[in-house]
């Protein structure tokens, strides 16, 4: 009788589930874009005979069903758990989380890839900078895991080794050493990136090797929108926003930002507030993703200048470093092709040349043009 | 269409229950599953379907004229045809590339590759239309005069891509007479989810945890060996899986079909592994080959060249490489061996006996699943230290503890254990009472873990599928 009662049980549950499930499914509206990964969700794809004898519709159809399945989010959630804490398992999809911080693992080092990243570099150096008189120098930003992965058992880069590595490759570059001056409460709990208020003796450093002035001091402003980090959505775990705070002082209220990244200037901002309210508040910064960002400064040194090649950690840290500039060129090779900085950056006496990049970006620097 | 997919388990399967349970009579409902299962191929093999198609009018044909001609030459004669048709299709499509590209090497001529694409499942349902024809000209059954409950038995969706290999002879009564039950549904219910639990939650997770080891750059000894033993847990807990939700669907829908594997790694002998691990395919072999050869009824010497063959074709079986034709012939030869003498030693040899069938197993996987012959040598020699690999390495010691849970439960779930243990509990009234409680509960828990993997998009592929 108890087995009769059970199979009865197992019956009418599980028909429940699939069938609740199923026509949830199927009466739904479909949802356009995903919050926490960033992405458009699919929608339902196109209906042709060439779609359906090539077999498109079917995988188009399965990544629909996948996309548009209800309670989505939380089914994301439940795997997330699942492999943490019913697997044990250290990462998901190479993301984990550890003393509370969100990462991406980033193993192995590529030497390949360290060896491209160097190529672009001394491409740019002896195509555009050589024998102009500017004085060119070189930082390697530390990620997250530099603080993070080894301790908590997961694989680690060895960071010594890379940034001595890059630093043995291009001689005509000044190495500043920026290791020290930051460690793991300085990053986002649910993100890749660095504080802007934890990086002050960051920019310090820097100004100092360049023999460039630095502020006397900021105001620090607190943004009041929740920051999921893109940990957030790739780890689908239940994390606690962070929140993002930004420093401004009177020089950098009086600069001016103009965006070259279609080619014709258009204004820019140092924070933008607009980019603070989308989809990834940390592109407040200098206005996110751009290939091409003049940043001029009407109290800087005349004829002085600074040309940042960067990723995205510059973009929360150049604002610190204007100070003694009056002008400051922005550009972000993964945007523009390297050959072309020669069209709209123009480099000579006086002027100071950083290339400053995490060892994220030089351990996968394919995306460098 | 894959079973572990959210068009299967969401829009799919809900469809066809409905469907099957409204349709009036078994000619209906046959005729609902011949229909659906026919979609469920074509949303795989759009145009494949229509392959499969003409295989099952051919044998639909050919059975009911050796039936019109049976004690007649011309029996044999359709029944030669038959076979010539339906090898002919799968040699066509599944080893034509092999033949030419070995033709090459052989002459130094350079005929160029047919690259045609393997049909979804054609071993599997070649092999049940040659059951289905073998059986009706040796007089085991009757030739199906109704076109729709044979192409129901070829093509039923639950078993139609990766088996069991069902016989005609063991469904026929099933296609005219089953009925659906709240027990039946339950149980199949229970196998099916089981069978998907051990799909996406080990069967992955290992096949994840091979690629890793494929794609890194700092392979040592103990890797080549995490690889190895992840490989065999993968194919075991994928294949047996699937065949736990065919079996599942199977019951749900009111069939009862064969039992595919029984524990293969509890086996105490190569002879015993190959009873317990995809039985349909071997009790195959050993009723349409090996048997028909002679078995052991022609003294030792036929009876060892019988096994040859019939191991050669196992392994030809599996894929068209000489990786697979090793793999078959390596069991053959442990297989002679243990024949000769070896059998009698392992049985004496309690512990070492399942020691020695591990160790083979999971080199013979690694030889199975290598993308060529260089390959397998590169890597069974890396296990065994020929090679530069070094002994460990981070990454060995930093995967071994990710996946040590799923590891150590798919050791456990790879014996009758947990079967065991739920026996026991169930000997008591109370034992019972709490299973009956906690059962549910714990197949709605497995089932929306599952869901949430799947909507993810979950690394899922079916290693059976390319067979």
């Amino acid at each position: 009788m108890v087995q009769k009662y059970k199979n009865i049980v197992i019956v009418c549950l599980m028909t429940t589930l699939i069938f609740g499930l199923a026509i949830w499914s199927w009466v739904k509206d479909a949802d356009d874009f995903s919050d926490s990964e960033r992405r458009v969700l699919a929608k339902f794809p196109e209906v042709s005979v060439e779609m359906l004898i090539n077999g498109d519709f079917m995988d188009d159809f399965e990544t629909y069903t996948q996309d548009q399945f209800p309670m989505r989010e939380t089914f994301r959630t439940i795997k997330a758990l699942s492999v943490k804490n019913l697997l044990n398992q250290s990462d998901k999809n190479d993301i984990y989380v550890a003393d509370g911080y969100a990462s991406k693992l980033e193993y192995p080092l590529s030497e390949s890839m360290l060896d491209y990243a160097i190529g672009r570099f001394s491409f740019i150096y002896e195509t555009f900078i050589k024998d102009t008189g500017a004085d060119v120098y070189l930082s390697i930003i530390p990620d997250k895991n530099a603080f993070l992965a080894e301790e908590n058992g997961y694989l680690a880069l060895d960071y010594d080794y890379l940034i001595e590595y890059v630093k043995d490759k291009t001689p005509y570059m000044e190495y500043i050493d920026i290791t020290g001056t930051f460690e793991l409460s300085d990053f986002y709990r649910t993100d890749t990136h660095w504080k802007q208020e934890e990086i002050v003796e960051t920019a310090q450093v820097i100004l100092d090797a360049m023999g460039a002035e630095a502020p006397s001091g900021y105001t620090v402003n607190t943004l009041d929108i929740p920051f999921n980090g893109v940990y957030v959505g790739q780890s689908a775990l239940p994390l606690k926003p962070d929140t993002i705070k930004y420093l401004t002082n009177e020089t950098l209220d009086n600069c001016t930002v103009t965006s070259y990244d279609t080619g014709m200037p258009a204004g820019a901002h140092v924070y933008d507030m607009k980019a603070a309210e989308g989809r990834d508040p940390y592109e407040m910064f200098m206005s996110g993703s751009d290939a091409l960002l003049v940043l001029e400064n009407p109290a800087g040194e005349e004829g002085k200048e600074l040309v940042v090649f960067r990723d995205s950690f510059g973009s929360s840290l150049t604002p610190l470093l204007v100070e003694g500039y009056s002008k400051v060129t922005l550009v972000d090779i993964r945007y523009m092709q390297s050959n072309f900085v020669g069209n709209f950056v123009e480099f000579g006496e006086g002027t100071d040349v950083l290339f400053i990049y995490s060892t994220m970006l030089l351990n996968n620097s394919g995306g460098l043009k | 269409m894959l079973f572990s997919s959210i068009p299967f388990l969401y829009y799919f399967f809900p469809v066809v229950i409905i469907l099957y349970l409204i349709a009036p009579g078994l000619q209906l409902k046959n005729t609902v599953l011949l229909i659906t299962s026919l979609v469920f191929y074509a949303w795989g093999e759009p145009l494949y379907v229509f392959l499969m198609i003409l295989s099952i009018v051919s044998g639909y044909v050919f059975g009911l004229l050796i039936e019109k001609y049976r004690g007649k030459g011309a029996a044999k004669l359709f029944l030669m045809l038959s076979l010539v048709v339906s090898l002919g299709s799968l040699g066509y499509f599944k080893y034509a590339d092999f033949f030419i590209a070995n033709f090459n090497a052989a002459t130094g001529l350079s005929v160029p590759l047919l690259r045609i694409a393997l049909p979804i499942g054609i071993s599997f349902y070649t092999f049940q239309l040659l059951s289905y024809v073998i059986d009706v000209y040796r007089g085991n059954t009757r030739a199906q005069k109704n076109f729709i409950s044979l192409a129901t038995y070829i093509s039923l969706f639950p078993q139609l891509i990766a088996g069991p290999i069902v016989r005609y002879t063991d469904i026929e009564r099933q296609l005219g007479d089953r009925s659906i039950s709240i027990d039946k549904a339950a149980l199949g219910l229970r196998r099916f989810v089981i069978g998907l639990g051990k799909k996406i939650l080990i069967a992955n997770q290992m096949g994840e945890l091979c690629s890793i080891f494929r794609e890194s750059g700092d392979k040592s000894i103990a890797f080549y060996w995490l690889y190895a033993i992840a490989f065999t847990i993968q194919i075991y807990f994928d294949f047996s899986g699937y065949s736990d939700m065919a079996i599942g669907l199977g019951k749900i829908l009111g069939f009862d079909f064969m039992e595919n594997f029984n524990y293969p790694y509890i086996s105490g002998s190569v002879t015993e592994f190959w009873r317990r691990w995809h039985i349909s395919l071997g009790s195959w072999f050993r009723d349409y080959v090996y048997i028909p050869l002679g078995g052991n009824r022609r003294g030792a010497v036929r009876q060892i060249v019988n096994i040859l063959v019939v191991w050669f074709l196992t392994g030809f079986w599996h894929g068209a490489a000489w990786n697979f034709i090793a793999w078959g012939l390596l069991y053959a030869f442990f297989l002679v061996i243990e024949k000769l003498f070896l059998l009698k030693v392992l049985k004496k040899a309690k512990g070492i006996n399942h020691v020695y069938v591990m160790l083979l197993v999971i080199l013979g996987f690694v030889l199975f699943n290598a993308t060529d012959m260089a390959e397998a040598f590169s890597y069974i020699g890396n296990m065994f230290g020929i090679g530069n690999a070094p002994l460990v390495s981070d990454e060995f010691f930093y995967y071994l503890r990710s996946y040590a849970v799923v590891l150590i439960a798919a050791c456990i779930g790879a014996t009758p254990l947990p079967k065991m243990i739920a026996g026991k509990i169930e000997e008591s009234k109370a034992g019972e009472i709490v299973l009956a409680v906690l059962e549910p509960i714990f197949l709605m828990a497995v089932f929306i873990i599952i869901t949430a993997f799947l909507v993810d998009g979950s690394f899922n592929p079916f290693l059976y599928f390319r067979f």
